[in-house]
């Protein structure tokens, strides 16, 4: 039945219905009913039946499942791709504990390699890219590794043919690097072209240290250090474009990471600070998280909650920017509307390779940077060969191997289930079992946003993003 | 002797103009300039042989077979610093410039007597007295649901299936370019926000009724700019002011709605229909399918605009919508088919005393 009966605190019932994508208000005799119907405890439907007369919580309406992107996939593939991720070594100078690429046992995605790429697959790639966007006026060509600054020389010549062949369109450039190379002659070299830099830090230097470290097992902080100071000192507008992604390994101090981050606003903008726990993607190993992790972030989520309703001071706001980033995205999500179609998508998957193709070193396709290089299904392409639409649209409709079960979901339009955390790159297409087994996870997390949406709306905060100043 | 023209930049979007040009007055077009990185080839069925790549054009010193450069201005354009090389290259050649009121401030520095500018006309006096004039000749409203679905590709077409069968038309188009093709364009008014709406309805009746006077045109076709609707909450498409002005400044006989590519079911058609009477009081009986789609990009917060090809679009979206009635200008059947029904509904009416 795609409904699903919700508190938000004591004495605040509502129910979510699906077709609408809408929240309605309602007491506590109407919850416990809709409560037992959605149990199969009782099997009094008077409730519902009311809801249903007044053409709410209907019977889903869904026939087929189909992505909105498959009529069209083939056109827009040859004209609106507008990023690509070239993966510019198979090689890192560092061994960091939770790394694919350190054959660490955690994750069997990737595989570390001395092999990077070759000049002639950017250059190819770059072309393609160009080919493939006519109609995209943004263009973003960004540097993955291993450690793409390995190969530093061919990330400046890679900016520099982009901007000599493209004119009149807007073209940035984007990096994720653990800043141990990060030098001076590179930020010379890079710092008049639109470039985004994205570190890896993971918090003060003991912990840092603890899991990124060389192949010798010197920590890399220090290094990380200087060369931030530096180009805070030296290159200015450069350091502005400077962000943080910071992986919170299971069992640190998750209260020392935040307040590392809080203490060291001066050269680590804790705004510009990305948390993000292990991936649960491609690995078999549990990865679970303790209760002072979860106080420490529910802590910073709170503040920004009170920061939304105007209970505290919006000085906090710039180190609060990621999740109230995350609470606007709510209302993208919950926007009501009038019927769910007869043909329709879960939400949560983009087109694959269309907003992130992932250019392997040996120039294969995949959608992201995020994917398995080993899996079959992942694989949409190829620079010799370009993209294979069929494989595009067997990736992006992710949903019709849980057809049934989609179409009468409650979290249907709520659902973040994409191609990656639909994976377990072994099988050469989706499999259903591996699916399904994630989306008792998936609805844990939807109902978390809805109940928070509703919360907030309960204290009249209308997602204006523009009423607060960040 | 015509002028030699090129166009700068060229895109799909100028594609209007190359399948028009017989209309441009006084100018042929010798010479499309593609920028780096933009497309190349078009799917037309015949070559287009005045294309050249932007950097041949420097190379070769093409500035020396042309007379006049044509300043397209799109959209999506924000960095004005891509028209500095050509400007540059025109005024050191003491070529003619003709670009649209929005570039004014970079071709400004260009000898006055080699600047043409495609301003939109001044608007005309109106009395104090709230009526709106009759328009005594049958007017077709071209309107369409958004930015990017063809319109003026559509309004041209009318114009010569009616030019073509004998009538004088008259085509106040949407697009300010189209005064190149010796079109009208509507006057300032309409962006000019010291007009209250009353007044800017009453020029834009008014403008219109000096044209049938002074022209005497036998059938006027209105080209609307912009959407009939707002797309979403993010995107306003200007809450379809423009075309709500003029529907309430010229009631059409026909009104032919252009929409974006897609198969649209019997109870879409019926919503918009009712959606275009009841905002507009226009009833749209004629459906153009644009072979662009559109898309909202979360991430961007805009709208991305693409198309499909013309076999796709004919096979799959037009024949199977043909009894809507819907056509797409690039299929001469649904397009002959769907004018002529125009043209015997409007021999059909019978002139009011």
């Amino acid at each position: 039945m795609p409904f699903m009966p919700f508190q938000t605190r004591p004495g605040f019932y509502y129910v979510y219905d699906m077709n609408k994508n809408s929240v309605y208000k309602t007491d506590k005799q109407r919850y416990d009913s809709l409560c037992d119907i959605k149990n199969e405890s009782n099997e009094d439907t008077r409730v519902l039946s009311e809801f249903q007369e007044k053409g709410l919580l209907l019977d889903s309406s869904i026939e087929r499942i189909e992505h909105p992107a498959s009529q069209l996939l083939e056109y827009q593939m040859k004209r609106c791709i507008s990023t690509v991720t070239f993966q510019m070594s198979q090689n890192c100078n560092l061994r960091c504990s939770y790394c694919p690429y350190s054959d660490n046992g955690i994750y069997d995605n990737r595989a570390r390699s001395d092999k990077n790429i070759k000049w002639d697959t950017v250059q190819k790639g770059i072309d393609f890219l160009i080919a493939n966007s006519v109609d995209s006026d943004n263009l973003h060509v960004s540097f993955y590794g291993g450690e793409p600054l390995i190969v530093k020389e061919l990330v400046v010549r890679a900016m520099r043919y982009t901007v000599e062949q493209i004119s009149g369109k807007n073209i940035t450039f984007g990096m994720t690097t653990n800043a141990t190379l990060l030098d001076h002659k590179f930020a010379e070299a890079v710092k008049d072209f639109n470039i985004s830099i994205m570190v890896s830090l993971d918090g003060p230097k003991e912990i840092h240290d603890k899991n990124r470290s060389y192949a010798d097992g010197r920590g890399s902080f220090d290094t990380l250090r200087e060369n931030i100071m530096n180009i805070k000192e030296h290159f200015p507008e450069l350091y502005k474009k400077i962000t943080y992604n910071t992986v919170i390994y299971p069992g640190t101090s998750y209260h020392s990471i935040f307040e590392f981050f809080r203490n060291n606003q001066d050269i680590f903008d804790y705004s510009k600070v990305s948390f993000n726990e292990l991936s649960q993607n491609y690995t078999d190993m549990k990865i679970s998280y303790d209760e002072s992790y979860y106080s420490e972030r529910n802590y910073e989520l709170l503040k920004a909650y009170l920061l939304l309703l105007g209970k505290i001071n919006n000085k906090a706001a710039p180190e609060l920017k990621g999740e109230i980033e995350r609470i606007y995205s709510y209302k993208q999500i919950f926007t009501p509307q009038k019927s769910t179609g007869p043909i329709a998508h879960p939400s949560g998957t983009c087109v694959p390779g269309l907003k992130k193709l992932f250019i392997d070193v040996n120039g294969n396709f995949y959608p992201c940077e995020r994917i398995d290089e080993n899996s079959a299904l992942m694989n949409i392409g190829s620079l010799e060969k370009g993209f294979d639409i069929e494989k595009v649209r067997e990736v992006l409709n992710v949903g019709t191997v849980s057809e049934e079960a989609c179409r009468n979901c409650w979290a249907f339009h709520c659902c973040n289930m994409c191609p990656i955390s639909s994976d377990n790159g072994k099988d050469k297409h989706y499999s259903k079992s591996y699916k399904l087994s994630k989306c008792n996870n998936v609805k844990a997390i939807a109902l978390e946003k809805l109940k928070d949406y509703t919360m907030l709306r309960e204290f009249k905060f209308d997602f204006n993003e523009e009423s607060i100043m960040l | 002797m015509k002028e030699r023209l090129a166009i700068y930049p060229f895109s799909e979007e100028a594609m209007t103009l190359l399948r028009h040009q017989d209309k441009i007055e006084g100018y042929d077009i010798t010479c499309a300039i593609i920028p780096k990185g933009w497309k190349s080839h078009f799917d037309e069925e015949q070559p287009i042989k005045c294309l050249c790549s932007e950097d041949n054009f420097y190379l070769e010193n093409l500035i020396n077979n042309i007379d006049a450069v044509l300043l397209c201005k799109f959209k999506q354009l924000n960095d004005m610093s891509f028209y500095e090389r050509i400007i540059s290259a025109v005024q050191s050649n003491s070529k003619q410039i003709i670009y649209t009121p929005e570039l004014e401030s970079l071709v400004g520095r260009i000898d006055a007597d080699n600047r043409v500018c495609l301003k939109p006309p001044e608007s005309p006096s109106i009395t104090n007295n709230d009526e709106l004039f009759n328009i005594d000749v049958p007017v077709i409203m071209v309107l369409g649901v958004g930015e990017n679905c063809d319109k003026l590709d559509t309004q041209l077409s009318i114009y010569d299936y009616f030019n073509k069968k004998g009538y004088k038309p008259k085509l106040i188009s949407s697009n300010i370019i189209s005064q190149i093709m010796g079109m009208s364009a509507f006057p300032d008014c309409i962006d000019n926000h010291k007009y209250t709406f009353l007044q800017q309805v009453k020029i834009i009746n008014t403008f219109v009724k000096n044209i049938e006077l002074k022209e005497k045109p036998e059938l006027i076709i209105i080209g609307v700019p912009g959407g009939i609707m707002k797309y979403s909450k993010a995107v306003p498409n200007g809450y379809g002011y423009v075309p709500f002005l003029i529907s309430n400044a010229i009631a059409p006989d026909v009104a032919v709605l252009s929409l974006y590519c897609g198969d649209y079911q019997e109870e879409k058609i019926k919503e918009i229909k009712s959606m275009c009477y009841y905002r507009m009081g226009v009833m749209a009986n004629y459906f153009h399918i644009s072979n662009k789609t559109c898309n909202y990009d979360i991430e961007t917060k805009q709208l991305n605009y693409y198309p499909v090809d013309k076999p796709y679009l004919i096979e799959n979206l037009i024949r199977p919508q043909e009894n809507i009635p819907a056509f797409n200008v690039l299929d001469d059947r649904s397009r002959e088919k769907a004018f002529e029904a125009i043209m015997k509904e409007l021999q059909a009416n019978i002139a009011v005393v």
